[in-house]
């Protein structure tokens, strides 16, 4: 396996020791290209109270590359898919090499705080969404309560 | 379980970026796509301007006008002719950098450049990625060998090349090398590295950025004051320009060919043609757009696949789709051994010949059909048929379906072969070339070499060995055509010159492989002593080649051929 690229070590140690409010992210032990993610949900936010995992990958060509990134946890969100795909800019054509994993998952966050159902990945989740918001919000209230609450976890 | 997901969970990023290609295309070229149904004319498919202003290299050959390109002067004529004429004429206050980046923004349509130049000028920039007119340009662009930090790679370097555009977002030349390698993969135009900055690099830095090793750039490259038809990014907006524009350019499917060819119409002797639900099963075999590449590969401009006739497209699609269907069935034909039918001593084919003996038992046996050799080179060449009267004892036995399945096999087997022959003769050949080589070398190490002899004395065997190949394609595609074929006068009269293309074909490879097996040295002489033979086997596959096709053309014309395709 190839050294690890000092980008990747400093941005590490950075994400360990001035850790993002909300977010933690841990470099797999066998694979340091490998990150468990957790994200809280925002307050104020249909996901509050719950706690969501996810993977993150940083690709041979990062950060020409953006990092793949992949919800493991069951969400109820316009923006996210069946298979936890992230439907956002910053990780497709806007992907700039001057922006960091921290900057993703701030991005992430905030894509939990405002849901954008006019861009959508998951096309029946947008729908609902478009439909009845406040159903919409009650469905995404209780996945969180059933598939991210930290008490289940 | 974080390596389960590692395998799997991003395997769809490839197709998202397909769709982001896509959605780049403007409307008016997904139209012109959707017009293609193999009669489309110049006058109704937008195609790149000037194009048809030139004539030199155009090709009319029956009912298709076209034009054999190669990649470097595509680039040269639509993309950096075309900002040279917008320079000279319509534009002449931009420089050439910004006008290339313009018209890739506009996918290389002129036009367009201009009417969105004159619609809102800052906009049309802004949206380029190009710079306010009057930026400052001061401090932009190489800075050669300094001390930098670079925020990117977080290196600190004391002697580096670094690059910024007008904006100043300045990088180490390391991290732009493999950012602009990594963004040149999608033609698109390539922004600065600093996330929204949407300013575009010029073609010709990209070149220059891509040239960097161990910190520095090729000066070489720097100093080149426009970028050439080398140039990698537009190498792939080219691909890509090609491939969104599939109905008049193609490819040559010939493997390791980079050539293409450009439609430039389509002539129909009846205008009905153009109806394209007649079009669909026409039997006019004279309107299949063959084409020829400057390396002398012919191909289906419609299919982009090898010169097909004598069938026409829509059966080639029907067989395609059947042999995709049956190849589960066919595949233990195309293995390459068979056994003796004698002794069952298992025999590897390893020319292009089909005339087997077991180096056991010493059997003459045809490779297709297994039977005696001698039966078959009596009277005619035999092999091609289908015999009925087999037909009829297989009939007896067995169920109709096995038999319909016999059918297809009979005739997919005679056309594998002939293509895994195509490979044995090409191999065959390399063989007699490398000993003729070794041959002219001594011939010219000798005091006194025979002066008859020259490297144009040898051209023959190239020639003879493209009418092979050829004359094998035709025949493949004749089993296609006589599986599809009913029963008909006529149909046996197209056998029968199905035969002799046959016969001179494997005459000739025979030929090849007596020259290649025989121990003796002197494989040279008998080359030249064989020279005449040689010669008059492969005019002979030529002309025959050519009235199979005839034959074909006007049996189907007339009537007298037609196909059942239920
Ligand atoms: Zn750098
Ligand atoms: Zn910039
Ligand atoms: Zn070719
Ligand atoms: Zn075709
Ligand atoms: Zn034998
Ligand atoms: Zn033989
Ligand atoms: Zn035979």
């Amino acid at each position: 396996m190839a050294a690890l690229p000092k980008r990747i070590i400093k941005e590490t140690e950075r994400l360990v020791s001035d850790p993002v409010p909300g977010i933690t992210a841990t470099p797999s032990e066998d694979n340091l290209r490998y990150f468990h993610v957790t994200i809280e949900g925002p307050s104020a936010s249909p996901y509050a109270g719950g706690l969501f995992k996810l993977e993150l990958y940083l690709p041979d060509d990062y950060p020409m590359c953006a990092p793949k990134v992949r919800f493991l946890t069951k969400i109820y969100h316009p923006n996210i898919d069946k298979l936890g795909r992230i439907c956002l800019d910053v990780l497709k054509d806007n992907w700039s090499p001057a922006l960091q994993i921290r900057t993703i998952l701030l991005s992430i966050q905030a894509l939990l705080a405002a849901p954008n159902p006019d861009d959508p990945l998951a096309n029946d989740v947008a729908e609902d969404w478009k439909k009845d918001e406040q159903a919409a919000i009650k469905m995404a209230q209780e996945w969180t309560a059933k598939y991210a609450s930290t008490s289940s976890q | 379980m974080s390596d389960q997901g590692d395998d799997y969970s991003f395997e769809f990023e490839d197709s998202d970026e397909n769709s982001l290609v896509d959605s780049a295309l403007s409307s008016d070229d997904r139209d012109s796509e959707n017009e293609f149904t193999g009669g489309a004319s110049s006058t109704n498919v937008r195609t790149l301007p000037s194009s048809s202003n030139s004539s030199e290299g155009v090709v009319i050959k029956n009912s298709i006008v076209y034009k054999p390109w190669t990649l470097k002067d595509f680039i040269q004529k639509f993309f950096l002719d075309e900002a040279i004429s917008l320079k000279e004429m319509q534009l002449p206050q931009c420089d050439i950098d910004e006008l290339l980046i313009m018209l890739h923004y506009k996918n290389w349509q002129k036009e367009d450049v201009i009417n969105d130049y004159y619609d809102d000028l800052e906009r049309f920039r802004t949206r380029c990625g190009l710079p306010e007119i009057q930026s400052n340009k001061k401090d932009s662009g190489l800075l050669l060998g300094t001390r930098f930090s670079c925020l990117i790679c977080v290196e600190d370097y004391d002697n580096i090349d670094t690059y910024s555009l007008s904006c100043h977002h300045r990088y180490c030349i390391n991290c732009y090398q493999k950012y602009v390698d990594v963004s040149n993969r999608n033609g698109q135009l390539i922004r600065c590295i600093q996330s929204n900055c949407n300013l575009s690099i010029p073609h010709k830095d990209v070149s220059t950025l891509q040239s960097a090793s161990n910190g520095h750039i090729l000066e070489s490259e720097a100093k080149k004051p426009v970028p050439d038809s080398s140039n990698k990014l537009l190498a792939q907006a080219a691909k890509n320009y090609i491939e969104t524009h599939k109905n008049i350019w193609k490819w040559c499917p010939a493997p390791d060919c980079n050539f293409l060819t450009q439609l430039i119409d389509r002539k129909y002797e009846d205008k009905d043609k153009e109806n394209p639900i007649k079009y669909e099963k026409d039997l006019d075999i004279s309107d299949v757009p063959i084409v020829t590449c400057p390396n002398n590969h012919q191909f289906c401009h419609d299919c982009q696949y090898e010169n097909h006739l004598p069938c026409p497209c829509w059966i080639v699609k029907l067989w395609i789709k059947k042999c995709e269907d049956d190849s589960e069935t066919a595949n233990w034909i195309q293995a390459n051994t068979q056994s003796c039918p004698k002794c069952g001593t298992s025999i590897e084919k390893n020319g292009g010949c089909n005339h087997m003996s077991c180096f056991k038992c010493g059997f003459e046996f045809c490779w297709i059909c297994l039977s005696s050799w001698k039966e078959h080179g009596s009277s005619y060449y035999k092999c091609n048929r289908f015999n009925p009267e087999e037909v009829e004892a297989v009939k007896k036995v067995q169920q109709s379906r096995r038999l319909t399945l016999q059918r297809y096999l009979h005739f997919y087997k005679r056309f594998a072969v002939h293509e895994s022959s195509m490979e044995g003769d090409k191999k065959m050949i390399e063989k007699v070339d490398h000993k003729m080589n070794l041959f002219m070398e001594e011939e010219s190490k000798k005091k006194h070499p025979d002066r008859n002899l020259s490297w144009a004395n040898i051209q023959f065997l190239h020639d003879a060995i493209r009418s092979l190949t050829n004359g094998r394609k035709t025949l493949k595609w004749t089993y296609c055509f006589a599986f599809y074929l009913a029963k008909s006068n006529f149909a046996e009269i197209f056998e029968q010159m199905q035969d002799y293309l046959n016969k001179v074909v494997e005459d000739l490879s025979l030929i090849f492989e007596e020259l290649n097996n025989k121990k003796n040295k002197n494989n040279s002489d008998i080359i030249i002593k064989r020279k005449k033979e040689i010669i008059n086997l492969s005019d002979l596959i030529v002309k025959r080649q050519n009235l199979l096709i005839e034959c074909a053309q006007s049996g189907l014309n007339q009537g007298l051929l037609y196909f059942e395709t239920s």
